[in-house]
């Protein structure tokens, strides 16, 4: 069994010795980590350091220069991006639905049920809009609902607060926080403020190139 | 929220609109009328009024009911294949680069190419019956082509690499993402294609001249020197290709608004 299989299967994510750049600029210089499973861990760093290199290097979505990115098995994962990234011209229901396609019959309802009870908790209105029509800081909820309630073992938020006021992030944390107690979670953020939303959170910095624990 | 009196002025605004608007087809149909009675000549112009009795009592007889239908989902058949061939090749074309440039040149000769000798053309390789059909597939294929092709181009890469990060694939993905994506670029390739292939259509009707249809008629008016029946097939042509862009304006509106409020 590897370091990073647990009951649930092999949930590995790390990285060895990887290099990444964009054209001249070089983001992380032979960074080496391994994020230990079903714990969160709270990644800081200025803007510009490579937080959000190193989601997506281990999401999959670049790929390193040189070196290795190890993502086991048995990962689902799920995320929320920077940006939003939601489909403009449908409900911030079928939005948040969007991870699990093939529900249907009971499943679906149950889904339903528990959408709408997420999202009066985050203080989203229930409705028939399109998400286009939703003010900047509804939106960003619907991208981190799409993503808490996707049925992911791992999930890697990229500064998920951000433009948020503090209440609406006290009620967000509040619903968010117990649902993603059991799974392995990578949160980039640049406000120390984050820290207090997980117990006994594991912490990184992103700095110089490289991925250190505190 | 929209305040009542904001919904009252609104209302207002609109009627007003269709007021000035009415004020102004009714000016050209008076300057019409007028024009019709100073030549005094039926065969150059007649006047809307005589159009209409001419209308009324075509309306009347089976021949004009069957010439519609008949013209109408000949046309709307070709339409039909148009619609559902151009989108397929849109999605194979944005799939596969060598099949989108094997169709360029393809659909951007069906773009350049005049109808009359599309219709000439497809008239030695077809029976009459079927040109319609065919210059109506021709017309609307490279709208539709070209508008889903933009739509699927135009999706934002970010929505692609949400779905890889969450494993929606295949169907999934074109059900939930691309579909919501080209639904507007859709929905105007439709509009647009519709009233075009209406007017090729005919247009290639009064040079192929099949029976019972509203080119053969519209043909036999200018033949016999009808100008009343040539007015009154052109109203009808005018009428039909409104209510069908109404129509489908308002199908997939509908549609659209369905499926945008899906939960």
């Amino acid at each position: 069994m590897s370091a990073g299989s647990q009951a649930g299967g092999d949930l590995t994510l790390a990285l060895h010795d990887v290099w990444k750049g964009y054209g001249g600029l070089r983001v992380l210089a032979g960074a080496t980590a391994r994020f230990e499973p079903l714990r969160p861990h709270v990644i800081m760093g200025p803007s510009g350091a490579g937080k959000t290199t190193l989601l997506r290097l281990l999401a999959g979505l670049e790929r390193p220069d040189a070196g290795t990115v190890a993502r086991g098995a048995d990962v689902r994962l799920g995320m929320t991006f920077q940006e939003d990234r939601l489909c403009e011209n449908l409900t911030a229901t079928a939005n948040i639905r969007l991870p699990s396609p093939r529900l249907d019959g009971e499943l679906l309802e149950r889904f339903l049920a528990f959408e709408r009870e997420a999202m009066e908790a985050c203080g989203l209105p229930v409705d028939a809009r399109p998400v286009r029509e939703l003010s900047g800081g509804q939106r960003r909820r619907v991208a981190i609902l799409r993503c808490v309630l996707a049925e992911a073992n791992t999930v890697l938020f990229d500064e998920p607060l951000k433009g948020m006021d503090e209440k609406t992030v006290e009620a967000v944390m509040a619903f968010v926080g117990p649902l993603v107690a059991e799974r392995t979670v990578l949160w980039a953020t640049h406000d120390e403020r984050d820290l207090a939303f997980f117990e006994d959170p594991v912490l990184w910095r992103v700095e110089g190139g490289h991925v250190l624990t505190r | 929220m929209a305040r009542p009196a904001d919904r009252d002025d609104e209302k207002g605004g609109r009627l007003r609109t269709w007021v000035v608007r009415l004020a102004c087809v009714l000016f050209w149909l008076a300057a019409w009328e007028l024009a019709a009675r100073a030549i005094d000549a039926r065969i150059l112009l007649v006047g809307p009024l005589e159009v209409l009795a001419r209308l009324a009592s075509l309306v009347a007889t089976g021949e004009f009911w069957a010439s519609v239908g008949v013209s109408l989902g000949r046309i709307g058949l070709g339409f039909l294949a148009a619609v559902f061939a151009g989108t397929a090749l849109a999605a194979l074309a944005s799939r596969s680069t060598v099949a989108r440039e094997l169709l360029a040149p393809v659909m951007g000769a069906m773009k350049a190419v005049p109808v009359a000798s599309f219709v000439i053309l497809v008239l030695l390789w077809v029976s009459s019956r079927y040109l319609s059909v065919v210059i109506a597939l021709v017309m609307a294929l490279p709208i539709v082509y070209t508008n889903v092709l933009e739509g699927i181009r135009q999706t934002d890469p970010g929505l692609l690499e949400m779905c890889d990060v969450f494993s929606v694939r295949g169907w999934d993905r074109v059900r939930l993402v691309y579909v919501s994506e080209v639904l507007p670029y859709f929905r105007a390739a439709v509009t647009l294609a519709l009233g075009l292939s209406w007017k090729a259509g005919i247009a290639a009707e009064v040079i192929g001249l099949p029976d019972f249809t509203i080119g053969e008629h519209l043909y036999d008016a200018k033949v016999y020197l009808d100008t009343p029946d040539l007015f009154a097939w052109t109203v009808t042509i005018v009428v039909v290709s409104v209510v069908l862009e109404a129509l489908v304006t308002c199908v997939m509106g509908r549609l659209v608004e369905r499926w945008e409020a899906r939960p």
